[in-house]
């Protein structure tokens, strides 16, 4: 699926009124929630872990340099590869490079948001390689030709019998009702193309730097057949999901799991460094690992903005978002979605294809109480705007952002003199007279307050402010 | 805790009494005063005061809010330092704005050494309300009475920036006649965001909603919270439905006598 | 604490004897501990009932899922009792890790484990000459055979060892893999549906 822009106001208007979206959304995030909540509590020094991954990942983000080459020296000690993709399209080029030169012609993905992130899997359709998701949900995303709409769970915004009707389309069978039946058929389908593919192409949730190795964490086994099974084994990782020290793994992965879904461990988790040995029996021939930077080491120069990096892709701030709950990944238009969608996106794409984002958040704070290496969304989201501001600060583009930097001036105006304040909230008064209901409340209000009042009632300016009323209470009392 | 009133109390508030609550809901300005007073608790209000500048701030405007921020950095540094009090206090009714002053200050003037050093100054001896009076005070029972079921919805800024959670609740459940009811997702955003609320009304009126399902489905005929942002917009929507359920602040709460 | 740089370097050795020694003194609670957390995520335990006796489970496993053919490690312990033999007599076919299309027909896979984490009933896989990774993955059915002395208590105590190893070597396998139960799925509207890509059933015996 190629990016085109992010319509934040538009697709989450649609996704509100989608009912069967709704119940969905709602059912995943409560789920979600509540697991991560026990699986949390469970942990007696939790706030110590959380505290203690942040350290790590911002010593580890601070020092980035030195630890790619270490990592990329320990690769090569093991017999792997190396390849530096400076943005999306050099990504993609490489990886079907690596294919071309080996006359792959079909290669099997387990799940890896980087690779969406460079739309890879359009980059090997036009190179005539078949392509073939196997996680399930992804496998499902990608039959419908869409985005994942959740970091974990990348289908959840479908029914089972938007599945079952998707599978019996696409794959010519019957409709199965059950989510077994529809399950059996990823298996069964899947398992002859693990084992023909030529090349299997993963993403990692951590790359190791002293000793090179990749770590995949994952429930449905996908990962392993794809990184066991073809000749040739390619992670995209991208370039912040380093860790220094094999024994930081203990902490990330008890972190991890916890956050994403409440388990206490994944099903699986793979180590890998290298590709087989020369004694293994099984295993890759070849490994390589194409570095993705893509706008990361634009993140990284900005010191109010780098502990987006930190992020370890567990999901926890998407179900504990209610903006999230209520609008769905799709709405914030592009792999990443949620909070950590919204401060990334607009880093990675530029701020001008998604000035929405950053205003996608009424700034409540709980995706900051639950993520796992504490990155501060408020904090970013408010510096992001701030630069959103500054961007239009020569070019107004509509009307909208003219009236609201017209707002603004006119209430900083307002406030900057206490005798326009007064003024301004004595005229105020007297002009909202005719909106005034008897309810003492305004039903209707000019734009842009219209977009209060089409729905809620709003308040009225009282007759006599509270500094009116101070000054007759000390003149009464003396 | 000296709170005899006939004697020179030691403790003075300076009312900041938010932009929100001075034109629109001076009656919760008026209570939060009362309680003070009843409490013994010498109260002032500065005349020159209007905004903490968050508005600009959360709109990504930090020049204009730094602006109207450093007006009133020095208007209430001007009024603690002439003060001769030992214990004076800056006392706010919204978790809001109180948190614009005790945590985003400090962002919004971080390359601004000068400022900063009135800042962390101010800083420390602002409160919003029931922090006051429960941690400084030590009071949860102020002597109110009021014949009602009550839910209370826990303001964003309040709960996750100031860590204020149990305190409201303890002042709650202490007025007499009172029947407190916690409700379903009494921490989710009610969906004010300030101007995130007419930014992106649909989203905002969806998170309304459920919040007004939780507050019905609670039995609670008021509901209660510590920030009119919030109350604002709760209060709207319940009008606009005509569902006759009560709205509240804390303070208004707190000065009731039954 | 500081940032990793900032951490004293830290003496895997030593930590590692020491975690060796806690463990051993714990061992029998460890193993309850282990099953208990095994059966959380809805893997299958057979115990012996005579000490090492694992001919009778190993018998009714057969019987019950009508096993005709297997693929297995040739690492020590199975090694040292001839499990791939006392297969063979039974009249099970022996399939080769070597072919990828010929073991996934295997209906099980039997493999050893290098350790097993207790609290999270997570067993520990290497990878080596004696050890394909396509053992515990392709068939449907995988038997691991965990000893008492494999548990260690949870993951900090794995990596501590594993970290005072590594320290002694150069070599680190090509793949090391964390297995807690059964493959699974949740992708579909999260109802939870077993047996997707990996094994559908997973059998721990313990000795």
């Amino acid at each position: 699926m190629r990016f085109e822009e992010v319509r934040f106001e538009k697709d989450s208007e649609k996704a509100i009124h989608n009912k069967p979206l709704q119940k969905a959304l709602v059912n995943v995030t409560d789920r979600f929630r509540s697991a991560r909540n026990k699986a949390s509590s469970e942990v007696s020094n939790w706030e110590e872990l959380r505290s203690e991954a942040r350290e790590i990942k911002k010593n580890t983000i601070e020092n980035l340099d030195k630890y790619l080459i270490m990592l990329e020296e320990n690769v090569k000690k093991a017999g792997g590869k190396v390849h530096w993709a400076k943005d999306a399209s050099e990504a993609s080029q490489i990886i079907v490079k690596i294919a071309n030169d080996r006359n792959v012609k079909s290669v099997v993905k387990s799940k890896s948001m980087a690779t969406e992130e460079i739309e890879l899997n359009s980059s090997f359709e036009d190179a005539g390689i078949s392509v073939v998701e196997t996680d399930l949900g992804e496998y499902i995303i990608q039959l419908a030709g869409e985005h994942p709409s959740h970091i974990i769970a990348p289908a959840i915004h479908k029914t089972k019998e938007d599945i079952s009707k998707l599978f019996s389309e696409k794959l010519g069978i019957p409709h199965y009702d059950k989510p077994e039946e529809l399950t059996k058929v990823a298996r069964e389908g899947l398992r002859s193309e693990f084992l023909n593919a030529d090349m299997g192409v993963s993403g990692a949730n951590f790359a190791v730097a002293e000793t090179g190795t990749i770590v995949i964490v994952e429930n449905e086994g996908n990962a392993r057949l794809t990184t066991t099974v073809p000749k040739i084994h390619v992670a995209l990782v991208g370039i912040e999901k380093l860790i220094p020290k094999y024994e930081d793994l203990s902490l990330f992965l008890t972190v991890l799991a916890r956050s994403a879904t409440g388990q206490k461990s994944s099903t699986y988790v793979s180590f890998i460094t290298g590709p087989k040995r020369a004694s293994d029996v099984d295993g890759p021939e070849e490994f390589h690992l194409v570095l993705l930077d893509n706008g990361r080491s634009g993140i990284l120069a900005s010191e109010e903005t780098r502990e987006s990096l930190y992020c370890i892709r567990c999901g926890a701030c998407l179900n504990n978002c209610p903006v999230y709950r209520h609008v769905g990944g799709h709405s914030y238009g592009w792999a990443y979605s949620g909070p950590i969608g919204a401060i990334i996106t607009p880093q990675l794409m530029g701020i001008d294809k998604a000035p929405e984002l950053p205003f996608a958040s009424s700034l409540c704070g709980a995706c900051h109480d639950v993520c796992p290496v504490k990155i501060d969304f408020p904090k970013v989201l408010l510096e992001l705007r701030k630069n959103v501001v500054e961007s239009k600060k020569f070019h107004i583009k509509n009307t909208k952002d003219l009236i609201e930097k017209l707002g603004i001036k006119f209430w900083r105006f307002t406030v900057e003199y206490e005798s326009i304040y007064k003024l301004t909230n004595k005229l105020s008064y007297y002009l909202q007279l005719p909106w005034k209901r008897s309810n003492g409340k305004l039903n209707s209000l000019p734009y842009p307050f219209s977009r209060w009042t089409d729905q809620r009632d709003f308040p009225a300016i009282a007759k006599k402010t509270f500094r009116e009323r101070w000054k007759e209470i000390k003149h009464q009392t003396g | 805790m000296n709170q005899d009133n006939s004697a020179n109390p030691p403790i003075k508030a300076y009312i900041f009494i938010t932009c929100l609550v001075d034109t629109f809901f001076p009656e919760v300005g008026e209570s939060m005063l009362k309680v003070l007073n009843d409490l013994g608790v010498e109260v002032d209000f500065i005349e020159e005061q209007t905004c903490c500048g968050q508005p600009a701030f959360n709109s990504g405007y930090q020049d204009d809010a730094r602006a109207v921020a450093e007006r009133f950095i020095s208007i209430f540094e001007k009024a603690i330092n002439n003060d001769t009090n030992t214990e004076t206090y800056i006392i706010s009714p919204s978790g809001s704005c109180t948190s614009m002053v005790k945590v985003f200050y400090e962002e919004l003037f971080k390359n601004y050494p000068d400022t900063l050093k009135k800042v962390s100054h101010i800083k420390n001896n602002t409160y919003e309300f029931s922090e006051f009076l429960v941690n400084v005070l030590n009071v949860e029972d102020v002597g109110a009475k009021y014949e009602g079921v009550i839910t209370y919805h826990d303001s964003c800024h309040l709960l996750r920036e100031l860590r204020v959670k149990d305190g409201p609740r303890q002042l709650i459940k202490s007025v007499k006649g009172v029947r407190f009811k916690e409700m379903e997702l009494h921490d989710a955003c009610c969906g004010f965001g300030g101007t995130f609320s007419i930014k992106f009304p649909n989203v905002s009126v969806s998170m309304l909603d459920e919040k007004i399902e939780c507050i019905v489905n609670s039995g609670a005929d008021t509901v209660v919270s510590a920030d009119m942002g919030c109350l604002m917009n709760i209060g709207g929507a319940l009008s606009r439905r005509n569902i006759p359920i009560k709205v509240m602040h804390l303070a208004q709460l707190l000065a009731s006598r039954g | 604490m500081g940032s990793g740089e900032t951490f004293k370097e830290r003496n895997f050795l030593s930590e590692a004897e020491e975690v060796e020694k806690v463990i051993d003194e714990l061992r029998g609670n460890l193993k309850i501990q282990f099953m208990d957390e095994l059966a959380k995520v809805n893997t299958n335990v057979l115990e012996t009932y005579e000490k090492d006796n694992i001919k009778e489970p190993l018998l009714n496993l057969i019987k019950e899922k009508e096993l005709k053919s297997f693929s297995i490690w040739e690492s020590e312990y199975l090694k040292e009792i001839n499990l791939k033999q006392q297969l063979k007599d039974l009249g099970l076919k022996l399939i080769t890790a070597k072919n990828k299309n010929r073991i996934s027909k295997a209906d099980i896979g039997i493999t050893e484990v290098d350790y097993a984490i207790a609290d999270t009933g997570t067993l520990v896989l290497l990878t080596n000459k004696n050890q394909p990774r396509s053992v515990s993955l392709l068939p449907p059915i995988h038997l691991a055979i965990v000893k008492p002395q494999n548990l260690v208590r949870n993951i900090s105590d794995l990596f501590i060892i594993l970290k005072s190893k590594l320290q002694d070597t150069e070599d680190i396998t090509s793949c090391m893999t964390f297995i807690t139960g059964p493959s699974r799925t949740a992708d579909i509207e999260l109802n939870l549906t077993l047996g997707v890509h990996g094994p559908k059933e997973l059998y721990v015996l313990i000795l």
